[in-house]
């Protein structure tokens, strides 16, 4: 026997998921291409909401309609559980659909009573939180109808009697053969076997003649068996808490050393650690590392953790360890004959890693510069590229000196005579401005509360060089051209 | 010297380049005391004839330009010094528009020489000749316009924005300058006339790049500083070189050209030799007038011809007359209906040339409404013909007679409206698609003003108040809205010269293939004194044509210029307002003042058509008028002295020529004063106009020693038809057709919606409206066939209407007519016989089978559709034998409609509603509603078929239902609609429940109760006639 489990109002199951509540009012899911309802509830249903519907029908049917848009990262999430509780009751799993996926029962023993077998299966789906049906078949075809037609469990014994009454849409999802048959009348998985099979063949090609083979229920196919994940992490729970580093560091080396022959045996290589200390409170610490130049080379791998772990304080003394890798497939570069890259990237990760955990982890980075107008704005880029090719163009625009940013900028206070700055006082530049060129003005996102403008000019000091800047009323020194010491 | 003149500015007219209207700039730029500002919109001079129209206003010098893109993308701004630059600068416009298609434009360096007399250059900004990829190129780009307009013709332009690099650039202008001894002027090149609009400039950016304001990034502009500045604020910018301001006024001293020496001519009639066209104009209409009078013409026409010809010749409009009726005899050489309509049936010489139907001396027609002494534009003659290729037949006809370079279609300057402001101000603050489209759905109203506030509108599409972008979103909808978008053509209007037309306006290609287009919208084109002869094209003139064509092919040929105007049935029909498919007093607001009116003469019909009219409606004028029909209340005039003028009318104005005439008597208004009037209300551009010429009036009324209150009528009175008033002469042309239409329906029922099915869209209502009125008049309407349907619908012997196959959607008119020319050839036999000689593929068969087109040759539609699918070569046996029959049961009652709707929006068979009928027991059959008792609670269902919320009616919207018994049509509150309206805007059948009101013989039932219909009704793809 095989068993299907489906996730019926998928999409919804994905946008709804965490926020059990809304399952009570009336919810939906809307297509963004064409505008139209894809899903909806029980709640919404009973409020005459159909598939279909444009959505501006649905909210004139039930104002309080929620609309959700379908999420794919949130769906990727759910397939992903779907497979894992499956996986845990079969080690033969077919990934049919999204939202369907098929059970190999067949080396089950035959006294078992399948419905019984079915209900522990949704038992575990309801408690994962995940709304679920499951059809228990002699074939994977008819394992999926009956979980599609199911609100809980069945179970298909006579398979003609349990297809005949049947929508035709389980058999196929070709649009062009359905609209054929819904004009021809033919609406039940029934009503087309009653129909004669050759010409009903010779009328709608090789595709009548699959969902025939669907529709008598006895065809066996072979399942596209998905492979379980293969985890590589080891763990450790020591009977008392650890007072030092080195028996962590002791133990994480072995588990380097371990994970890194299985990354070998694979030839795949470690892309990120994770490291989890459990705490004496029954708190954790955790820490991922992205690794710059992914590899399979222990001792790099261990380098990283061994720095971190150098210069960490816990305020609980660790009562275990463990240790995750993401694996990939090793990326393969052709370097150009004349291109020039970091030596070993690893080991500027290595550094970039010691200054974070000096710094803060966030404050370390490569500052891109924002494509805006506002003056020094920039984001922290995890990663930059390591390659000269892959840097981009540099902006040719030469617009003058070179300007040393103070950063924050200095507060200041300026003297102006008709709108143009004569005397300033601030801990950097000090003095009357003897020249003053300017202003120059910017202003940007005028659209919300991110609004900001400011005023520019450039002055000359007896010492130097200075930009200086007005926003809100409040002068800064944003830097130092040249200053003669 | 001081001063500064803005040399580079551009309108929104530059479409998506500027955002402000040429209006606008020329209002800011005289408060800015800027003496004079150069309007160079982009590839045009889109906003030429408004900055020249505004600035007679504003005072300042409209200077007039425009930035040419030129072929390697950079852009040179041209200012126009004489009337041969000008002329030059259009013609090469034109030029390099008519080469390119719709959107693109580039000019040739090589023929910049040709066209560069009389015009002065500049060297543009950021992407201008100098610093579009500056380098080598910008130097040949200089040399190249330089030889093009000589040394001393030539500016370097520089800017100011506040920017940082700006000092470097203009270091390189000013070497280029020095190097090639060029003066320097400064500009802004101004985008907007107030640094508010710098927000829309944003969104047109991102509409321009494809981007939100949020990804836009340094796409958008760094600062706010594109705004239109002043001498004072100039000069502060430009403090260390002053001489570049004081270039400006050299510059603007330099530019002689306006746009009131244009020198526009109409072009010439041919006309035989030895004679002028005066002579021969004046020879022609008195031919005409005896043919149409009879040859004793009477005093009061002689007079009145000899008046308006003496008029015409001193005008020197004999020209354009003699064009408008050789145009119209053309139409009748080639059998196209034509009937001048407009306030040219005012004028008894275009009603003698045969270009009006209607006598104005009979009807005592006021001729100052068309032309009068003071008169200095073009009158107005307007033409209506049938729509579609008959119409565009004369079109081309026109292009044929004076060139591509000759003549064009008037413009229509699309603005941004509701929808289309918030759908790309949505767009750039990255509100989702469902926000948009629910908003877009909020909008069912049109753009009628609706009771719904914009901050409300936003919060129902799922935009809250709390969101940081919704007060942004309103901010930037409002000043967007009304903006220019693109440019369309309009309906009718055609512009023609004597000489090229296009070194008088710019012409560019249209979307649609064989049309050009002018630069200017019909406003511009009047105010310009171009002459504009409107080619309109009406639905029901082609539907007349063809029923009339019909008829004759019946041998039941009509004469539309001889039918009586006091046929019994006509006035009978409308009195019961069984007015569906008739022309303009169809509408509902229409039938449910016919009852109240009923018309006992033409002259009612004239009233009718101009009565449901927003001017009339908003002056408060239907109420007192019907009430004085039916004998409710006494006719009284405002004044004594106004008895002549509205006596027609019971004392009430509804007409502009009344309104003229009032000024004339009660404030001796001139001629030119009554045209003054005549034009603000015809204007609908100004508001301003019109409130101009109502001060006047009021001064007017005053010294004359007018009650205030009746001067508080009066003025009122005018202000109403500014909206929208009716010329007499206008409902006269269309109470003729109105008429004959409803003649036709009358006495050629079959014949009159066979025309009307054959011309659809048209009209308010849907194809199965028609059908089903054709039935409930006895008309027999027989279904789509094969074997028996030709391509349009037709009346067959036996007097039934029998549908076409052009109703099939989804059946291309290449197929649909081969079927119906083999069949008409040989009757076809069987299925394989029609496949075999026709060939329409599976696709077509199929929708053929479905909606029981194929019955004939297969036993039901099911087997039609079981037949068609079997494989099939033409050159081979069918593999199964067509006699065989399949295994498929045939359709039920409610598929078979399914279908019918689906692919052809009609049925022969029962209504949706007569299906439902059983499991809605309450709801009352339209028939049955004149029997109910008035003021009682009754419920009414029904598909919809006509959604209405007049612009003066308060915010209520009128609903139509159809049942199988007729129509029953409901009231709907504002606030009841604004509760309910999504259900009202979106469901196809409803079910209403509320009062019956009946009065005078209107009866409608006044919502109480509004939903969905619960009965499941067959899916029908109807359509209903909303908001229009």
């Amino acid at each position: 026997m095989y068993a299907a489990v489906h996730l019926p109002t998928f999409h919804l199951q994905a946008a709804l998921r965490w926020r059990e509540e809304l399952w009570a009012v009336p919810a939906a899911v809307v297509d963004t291409q064409d505008g139209c309802i894809c899903e909806r509830n029980l709640p919404a249903a009973a409020r005459d909401i159909s598939v279909g519907m444009p959505v501006a029908l649905a909210l004139a049917r039930c104002a309080e309609l929620k609309v959700f848009s379908i999420f794919p990262a949130k769906e990727a999430a759910l397939s992903g559980l779907l497979q894992d509780i499956a996986l845990s009751h079969s080690p033969f799993v077919e990934a049919t659909q999204p939202d369907v996926v098929v059970l190999d029962w067949r080396g089950v023993l035959h006294q078992i009573d399948w419905h019984t077998q079915g209900d522990h299966l949704l038992k575990d789906l309801q408690a994962s939180g995940l709304k679920a049906t499951v059809g228990v078949a002699p074939t994977p075809d008819v394992a999926i109808l009956a979980a599609h037609e199911t609100d809980a469990v069945s179970v298909v014994r006579d398979r003609g009697e349990y297809l005949g009454p049947l929508p035709l849409s389980h058999l196929t999802s070709d649009e062009r053969m359905l609209s054929v048959l819904e004009d021809w009348g033919i609406h039940t998985i029934g009503q087309f076997l009653r129909l004669p099979k050759a010409d009903v063949i010779a009328r709608l090609g090789a595709g009548a003649e699959e969902m025939w083979r669907v529709a008598n229920g006895r065809t066996q196919r072979p399942l596209k068996l998905v492979a379980p994940p293969e985890v590589y992490r080891e763990a450790f729970d020591f009977e008392h808490v650890v007072e030092t580093t080195a028996p962590l560091l002791f133990l994480l080396r072995r588990f380097v050393d371990q994970l890194s022959s299985r990354l070998q045996v694979r030839y795949v290589v470690a892309s990120q650690m994770t490291l989890r200390l459990p705490l004496d409170d029954g708190e954790a610490y955790e820490r991922v590392f992205s690794i710059p130049e992914p590899t399979s080379e222990a001792d790099v791998m261990f380098r990283t953790l061994e720095t971190h772990l150098d210069q960490l304080t816990l305020p609980q003394q660790p009562v275990g360890l463990s240790l995750e890798i993401e694996a990939m497939e090793p990326t393969r570069q052709q370097f150009g004959l004349f291109g020039t890259r970091l030596r070993d990237p690893n080991r500027f990760g290595h550094t970039l890693a010691r200054i974070g955990t000096l710094v803060g982890v966030r404050e370390v980075g490569f500052p891109v510069p924002e494509d805006t107008h506002k003056p020094d704005s920039y984001q922290l880029a995890p990663r930059v590229a390591w390659n000269a090719e892959e840097t981009g163009e540099p902006n040719r625009e030469w617009l003058g000196l070179p300007l040393q940013r103070c950063r924050p900028a200095i507060a200041a206070t300026v003297e102006t005579r008709h709108s143009c700055p004569v005397r300033i006082s601030s801990s950097l530049a000090d003095g009357r401005i003897t020249e003053a060129l300017g202003p120059y003005r910017l202003s940007g996102h005028w659209w919300d509360p991110a609004a900001w403008q400011q005023e520019e000019w450039d002055i000359a000091l007896g010492d130097g060089l200075y930009r200086i800047a007005r926003r809100d009323n409040q002068w800064w020194v944003e830097g130092c051209y040249e200053r003669v010491c | 010297m001081s001063g500064y003149v803005e040399l580079h500015a551009r309108s929104a007219l530059s479409f998506l380049g500027g955002a402000s209207r040429p209006e606008e700039l020329s209002k800011q730029a005289a408060k800015l005391a800027l003496p004079a500002m150069a309007l160079c919109d982009r590839d045009g001079l889109y906003g030429a004839a408004r900055h020249h129209v505004a600035a007679k206003d504003t005072g300042i010098e409209p200077l007039i330009g425009a930035e040419l893109t030129m072929e390697d993308g950079s852009i040179l701004p041209v200012l126009v010094a004489t009337r041969e630059g000008y002329r030059n600068l259009s013609r090469l416009i034109t030029e390099a528009k008519l080469r390119g298609t719709k959107t693109e434009c580039a000019v040739r360096w090589g023929e910049l020489p040709a066209y560069a007399a009389g015009l002065l250059a500049l060297t543009g900004e950021i992407d201008g000749i100098l610093q579009h990829r500056a380098g080598r190129a910008s130097e040949d780009r200089l040399e190249k316009v330089l030889a093009a307009f000589g040394q001393g013709n030539v500016y370097v332009e520089v800017q100011r924005h506040l920017l940082r690099g700006e000092e470097r650039r203009q270091q390189y202008l000013e070497a280029v300058a020095a190097r090639r001894h060029l003066p320097i002027v400064a500009t802004n090149g101004v985008m907007y006339h107030d640094p508010a609009r710098r927000g829309v400039q944003d969104v047109f950016t991102c509409i321009r790049h494809h981007t939100s304001l949020c990804k836009a990034g340094r796409v958008l502009s760094a600062n706010g500083e594109r705004f239109l500045k002043g001498p004072e604020q100039m000069r502060r910018l430009f403090a260390d070189h002053p001489e570049y301001l004081d270039n400006t006024l050299r510059v603007a001293e330099r530019l002689e050209f306006r746009l009131a020496d244009l020198g526009y001519e109409f072009p010439k009639y041919p006309v035989p030799e030895g004679e002028t066209m005066e002579a021969f104009l004046r020879r022609t209409t008195m031919e005409g007038a005896r043919r149409l009078y009879g040859s004793g013409l009477s005093e009061k026409v002689r007079r009145q011809l000899e008046f308006e010809l003496d008029l015409i010749c001193r005008l020197g409009f004999a020209g354009y007359f003699l064009i408008v009726w050789d145009l119209v005899n053309y139409c009748r050489d080639h059998d196209i209906l034509v009937q001048g309509r407009g306030s040219a049936a005012n004028s008894a010489v275009c009603y003698s040339l045969g270009i009006t139907v209607c006598d104005p001396v009979g009807a005592n027609l006021l001729f100052e409404r068309f032309l009068s002494e003071g008169r200095t534009s073009w009158p107005d003659i307007d033409l209506d013909l049938p729509s579609g290729t008959r119409r565009e037949q004369v079109i081309q006809e026109v292009y044929q007679r004076y060139g591509k370079h000759g003549a064009a279609m008037t413009a229509n300057v699309i603005t941004y409206r509701g929808r289309s402001a918030m759908r790309e101000i949505g767009k750039a603050l990255e509100f989702s698609e469902s926000t948009l489209k629910r908003f877009s759905s909020l909008f069912a109203n049109g753009d009628f003003p609706h009771t719904l506030d914009l901050e409300s509108q936003l919060e129902r599409s799922g935009v809250g108040r709390d969101n940081p972008h919704a007060r942004t979103a309103a901010m930037l909808y409002e000043q967007m809205y009304g903006l220019p978008r693109h440019l369309g053509q309009h309906s009718g209007g055609m512009i023609i010269c004597q000489g090229a037309l296009s070194s008088v306006v710019p012409l560019e290609n249209a979307s649609m293939p064989g049309r050009v287009v002018a630069q200017w919208d019909k406003d511009d084109c009047e105010d310009m004194g171009i002459i504009k002869v409107d080619l309109l094209g009406l639905g029901m003139m082609s539907a007349m044509q063809d029923t009339l064509a019909i008829c004759t092919k019946r041998g039941r040929p009509v004469d539309l210029a001889h039918l009586p105007k006091d046929d019994p049935g006509v006035y009978d029909l409308l009195q019961r307002a069984d007015t569906i498919g008739t022309f303009q007093v169809e509408s509902r607001a229409q039938m449910a003042t016919l009852p109240r009116l009923k018309p006992q003469t033409f002259y009612d019909i004239v009233v009718q058509v101009a009565i449901i009219r927003p001017g009339p409606i908003q002056g408060n004028m239907v109420n007192p008028f019907l009430a004085r029909k039916a004998g409710e209340e006494e006719v009284t005039y405002i004044d004594p002295k106004l008895k002549p003028v509205l006596e027609r009318t019971l004392g009430v104005p509804l007409f502009q020529e009344q309104l003229l005439k009032i000024a004339m008597v009660m404030a001796d208004f001139s001629g030119s004063e009554a045209e003054e009037l005549r034009r603000a209300l015809s204007f609908h551009r100004s508001q301003e106009r019109m409130d101009k010429v109502c001060v006047k009036l009021r001064t007017a009324l005053e010294h004359k020693g007018v009650k205030p209150d009746v001067r508080d009528q009066l003025i009122q009175a005018v202000q109403s038809f500014a909206v929208y008033g009716f010329p007499e002469s206008h409902a006269i042309s269309f109470a003729t057709i109105a008429y004959a239409s409803c003649w036709l329906k009358v006495h050629r029922a079959p014949e009159f919606y066979c025309g009307l099915l054959n011309n659809m869209p048209m009209g308010f209502y849907s194809e199965n409206t028609l059908l089903q009125d054709a039935r409930q008049r006895g008309v027999r309407v027989r279904p789509i066939s094969v074997l028996e349907s030709d391509w349009l619908c037709r009346v067959d012997e036996e007097g039934a209407l029998r549908l076409g196959l052009c109703m099939v959607r989804g059946v291309s008119a290449d197929a649909g007519q081969r079927i119906a020319s083999e069949n008409a050839r040989a009757r076809f036999t069987s299925l394989k016989d029609l496949r075999i000689r026709t060939q329409p593929g599976t696709p077509a068969l199929r929708i053929l089978a479905r909606i029981g087109a194929l019955n004939g040759l297969v036993a039901h539609r099911r087997d039609g559709l079981w037949k068609i699918e079997a494989p099939f070569s033409p050159d081979e046996l069918p593999l199964f034998e067509e006699a065989e029959s399949s295994p498929l049961e045939a359709m039920s009652p409610e598929e078979r409609l399914t279908m019918d709707f689906a692919d052809t929006r009609v049925t022969t068979g029962p209504h949706p509603m007569q299906l439902l009928r059983g499991q809605i027991p309450d709801a009352v059959p339209a028939a049955d509603l004149p029997v109910c008792p008035a003021n009682e609670e009754v419920e009414i269902a029904g598909m919809v078929i006509c959604r209405q919320r007049p612009g003066t009616g308060k915010g209520v919207v009128f609903v139509s239902l159809e049942d199988e018994t007729g129509i029953a049509n409901a009231i709907l509150h504002a606030a009841f609609f604004e509760k309910h309206r999504l259900v009202v805007t979106q469901e196809r059948f409803l079910r209403i429940r509320g009062k019956l009101q009946r009065h005078k013989g209107v009866i409608h039932v006044l919502a109480s109760a509004v939903e969905k219909l619960a009965a499941r009704p067959p899916e029908v793809a109807a359509s209903s006639h909303d908001f229009h």
